[in-house]
């Protein structure tokens, strides 16, 4: 037992070696983590939010026909930039487990917008909603992992969703708190 | 929870002294001797059933002088009310759901309620709102806890509420008039008499408020006004030959005045408008005692409940929403009953058919069922107890169905009696599960049926309201749902180690499964609005022990304490749970890791813990008696915060509440009795989960015999 921890201890330090050795020779730099906020209609037909992970932040809605947003988000409803809904070539996998485990993006299965209303990230996979209490939760251990709209790769998930102060029966505004780790130099690794 | 702890500390002191005690009181002895009807669908003492029964007696209810039935059931040990969830956070919305009763763990909806042994039907998303019952002419309530599709079929899952009005006996004239908090007025009259072979029993009451309203920042009042009147009358004609003949029929009517702020993409509105619920009923039985002790009861039974609502935009005067719900059943049954030496026997024939048409519904849908159900009940050396028992049922959209049941009980010797029963329940899917055909007009989500549910995708396809590349043909229509099934085991020790204390014990376990939930389709409408339908997916269980002690300290004081302990899961969330498929989320760190067993709590709107102790005080001489319940209910679940999806987090409980009634009553000579009353006297208010509470409420009654008045002058005369 002993043996093997210290086996798998040993492979785990190689790999960090390797990839800090990589970084050295500046051909790879670490993925970037942040954790920002998206401000989204609580609408079914209003405005998207075009997301940029690369800028990390909100693009204007004149660009939603470029490849400057990786996804778009109204409601609930994902848009993932590629086929359907733009000219990218973004793909989205929406796989369970803890956030941090995750280290590399796979290559291939990401799936995407085949066409208006058949989406990529299915409605409803990814929250709760108690329809008697009206409680709106991002599930825990949904990771979101994307191939962005140029082809750079970068995981997320969802911590929180809250309202803007509304009056009246229903909100305006959802705020979505995200954390997200984005690879800008084209390969898979999401190690910070 | 110290206060709990407290509370049996003091309560089990108290049994310690009865122990001590000998005073020799036979009241409680008597109670078991009582006839019940409900758990074998034969006269049997209550002391002997094999099957757990809880008997509320006539004398027990007019003690609370309550007019509400939803109150007396309240106070019992094990069963807890339960506002359906559809019905919770309405926001001044008119709640036409009502509450219903939580029966081991299981949904209002599994509890098939009776009266007079025949069910009442008319449930609204599985709840039949006990307000349609007037406590005022009932003999006795009997609640038979555990599966008793064996006898009774479809929905007796949970267990059965059998409510038994009067038999009259001799003439009898009383009048209660109610006065309460919140413009409360009850008034009812009740005559009955006997002449001959002839036996009459007429009731009417009439129930009006003006509704409550626990949470002033919402426009509109929590409980509308209502008026409800019932009317009963009941003939009993003796044959010679031991023969009789039963005809009742009763009448409740609700109107009650709707007024509340809707908002219509933006814009709020005020609407007024009336809700009317109508329920008939009449049965009549035929009984006759043929030679060897066979008795043969016919039957026919009919009901018809309606709850329409007309709302209409305050200023415009233009119709906002109109809902229209319409069921009625049509019931004759036969039933044999042959007693021979040891062993009694019973079988029956029976035809239900039943139409429902609601206007949330694809159309009118008529059901028919026929039924057979036999039972045999063998006594062995006097102390044994065996039943065993079987109800197949034909129902015209779905495949035979048998339920069998077997119990068995003993005494062991005078002190000790034990019962352990076993029994298969079923629920067929209801007409909104299988039928529902419904749109939100102003979020423009979708429900519909699961029977219906090709059909109705192909037409929302037509109608351009889904895309037109979605396969519609992988959903099926007809009988796609199957009924929910449990199997449920009890197991009972009474211990009366004097006449004048009782301590019983049940301990339960229902296991369920193909139960039904509401998913998700796996696309959108191109509104971008979700449709929902049903399908079984959940296998649950609920287990727990329910046990409650009655000790006769003296003529002046009387005891009781009960007290539940119940555990109530979802199977594939336990086995999910295991393969670390549940994550949660940290709320201040926003860290994710796995549930644990150890941290999931189970099904919503479950309490681990209730108790009830209840105290009464009889001071003969002064014909004074004042009556003190104390019910607790235990936090339970009610919503999702932590991302897991499942209950988990202490932040998605509601802490437990106490719930404290009083009665005091004052005999005066011979006619005439006043009560006073508090229900909820520490003033327990939710408005969001339990808006059926009404806060502190002061109640005077004034009940009036007027047949001693009568015999009086009829003496003098």
């Amino acid at each position: 037992m002993k043996k093997k921890c210290l086996l798998l201890f040993g492979s785990a330090a190689i790999s960090i070696l390797i990839s800090c050795s990589k970084s050295v020779t500046g051909t790879q730099l670490p993925a970037t983590e942040n954790t920002t906020s998206i401000k989204v209609n609580f609408s079914p037909s209003t405005s998207y939010a075009f997301f940029s992970f690369k800028n990390n932040a909100v693009v204007a809605n004149t660009d939603s026909v470029s490849s400057k947003w990786d996804f778009a988000l109204r409601l609930t409803t994902f848009l993932v930039n590629s086929n359907a809904s733009g000219p990218g070539t973004a793909g989205a996998i929406l796989q369970d487990g803890i956030f941090d485990n995750v280290t590399a993006a796979p290559t291939s299965g990401y799936a995407y917008d085949t066409a208006v209303n058949k989406f990529a990230i299915k409605d409803g996979s990814w929250y709760t909603y108690n329809n008697t209490t009206h409680a709106f939760v991002p599930k825990a251990g949904k990771v979101f992992i994307f191939r962005t709209a140029d082809n750079r790769y970068a995981k997320m998930e969802i911590l929180e969703a809250t309202y803007d102060p509304f009056t009246g029966p229903s909100p305006d505004k959802i705020n979505y708190k995200i954390r997200f780790v984005y690879q800008g130099n084209g390969s898979t690794s999401l190690i910070k | 929870m110290f206060q709990i702890s407290q509370f049996f500390t003091i309560f089990f002191s108290l049994v310690t002294l009865a122990v001590q005690a000998q005073v020799a009181d036979t009241i409680l002895i008597k109670q078991l001797d009582n006839v019940v009807i409900t758990a074998t669908r034969s006269e049997g003492k209550l002391g002997n059933i094999a099957i757990p029964t809880q008997l509320i007696t006539s004398q027990m209810i007019k003690a609370t002088g309550s007019l509400r039935l939803q109150d007396i059931l309240q106070e019992q040990t094990g069963l807890t009310i339960m506002n359906s969830p559809l019905g919770i956070s309405l926001a001044g919305f008119p709640n036409i759901f009502g509450a219903g009763i939580q029966m081991q763990g299981l949904d209002p909806a599994y509890t098939l309620i009776m009266i007079d042994g025949e069910p009442l039907v008319g449930r609204n998303a599985g709840i039949l709102k006990l307000g349609r019952v007037a406590v005022g002419n009932i003999k006795q309530i009997e609640i038979v806890k555990g599966p008793s599709s064996s006898l009774y079929g479809a929905d007796a899952m949970a267990g059965v509420v059998n409510i038994i009005t009067e038999k009259p006996v001799k003439e009898t004239v009383s009048a209660q008039l109610q006065y309460a908090s919140n413009n409360t007025l009850g008034i009812s009259g009740n005559y009955t008499n006997r002449v001959n072979k002839t036996a009459i029993q007429l009731f009417l009451n009439r129930y009006s408020t003006s509704g409550y309203d626990l949470d002033k920042t919402i426009y509109g009042k929590t409980v509308d006004p209502y008026t409800d009147n019932s009317y009963a009358i009941k003939l009993t004609q003796y044959i010679s030959g031991d023969a009789q003949f039963v005809a009742s029929a009763r009448f409740f009517g609700e109107r009650q005045s709707n007024n509340y702020l809707v908002s219509d993409q933006g814009a709020q509105q005020v609407v007024v408008g009336t809700t009317r619920e109508r329920d008939y009923s009449v049965n009549l039985q035929y009984i006759q005692q043929l030679e060897k002790a066979i008795k043969v009861t016919s039957r026919l039974y009919y009901n018809r409940y309606s709850n329409n609502s007309d709302v209409f935009v305050q200023k415009t005067n233009l119709p906002y929403d109109t809902l229209r719900f319409l069921q009625q059943v049509i019931k004759p049954e036969i039933q044999v009953e042959k007693a021979a030496g040891n062993s009694k026997f019973i079988s029956g024939l029976g035809f239900m058919s039943e139409s429902v048409d609601a206007s949330r519904y694809d159309s009118k849908h008529n059901f028919t069922t026929i039924y057979l159900f036999s039972q045999e009940e063998w006594s062995i050396a006097k102390r044994f107890n065996l039943i065993a028992g079987v109800r197949v049922d034909k129902r015209n959209d779905f495949n035979w169905r048998a339920s069998p049941k077997l119990a068995l009980s003993g005494k062991l010797n005078d002190k000790i009696f034990m019962s352990a029963s076993i029994g298969l329940g079923y629920r067929t899917p209801d007409v909104r599960q299988s039928y529902a055909s419904f749109t939100n007009a102003s979020v423009g989500y979708s429900l519909l049926g699961a029977a219906i549910l090709r059909t109705a995708l192909e037409k929302l396809k037509q109608e351009g309201q889904i895309d037109q590349s979605v396969n519609t043909f992988i959903y099926n229509d007809n009988t796609a749902l199957k009924p929910e099934t449990s199997i449920g085991i009890n197991f009972g020790v009474r211990y009366t180690p004097f006449t004048n204390l009782i301590i019983n014990a049940n301990i339960f376990r229902n296991d369920m499964k193909n139960l039904i939930d509401r998913f998700t389709l796996p696309f959108n409408k191109t509104n971008g609005q979700l449709i929902y339908s049903y399908h079984n997916v959940n296998k649950v269980y609920t287990e727990g022990i329910s046990t409650e002690a009655t000790w006769n300290i003296n003529k002046r004081f009387m005891v009781s304490g009960g007290y539940q302990f119940l555990i109530a899961k979802d199977k594939d969330v336990i086995n999910g749970i295991r393969q670390n498929k549940y994550y949660k989320r940290d709320p201040v760190t926003f860290k994710t890791d796995l549930v644990t067993l150890k941290e999931y709590g189970g099904l919503l709107y479950r309490s681990r813990d209730a108790a009830n102790v209840k105290l009464m005080y009889t001071l003969e001489t002064s014909h004074l008696s004042g009556w003190l319940r104390v019910n607790y209910t235990g936090k339970y679940g009610y919503t999702e915060t932590n991302g897991s999806g499942v209950l988990d987090a202490d932040s998605e409980y509601e802490p437990g509440f106490f719930l404290c009634n009083l009665t005091m009553s004052k005999r005066f000579p011979k006619n005439l009795e006043l009560q006073a009353g508090i229900d909820n006297i520490l003033n327990y208010k939710q408005p969001f989960l339990m808006p059926n509470l009404a806060g502190r409420i002061f109640f005077l009654n004034l009940n009036i015999d007027f047949d001693k008045i009568l015999h009086v002058k009829k003496q003098k005369a």
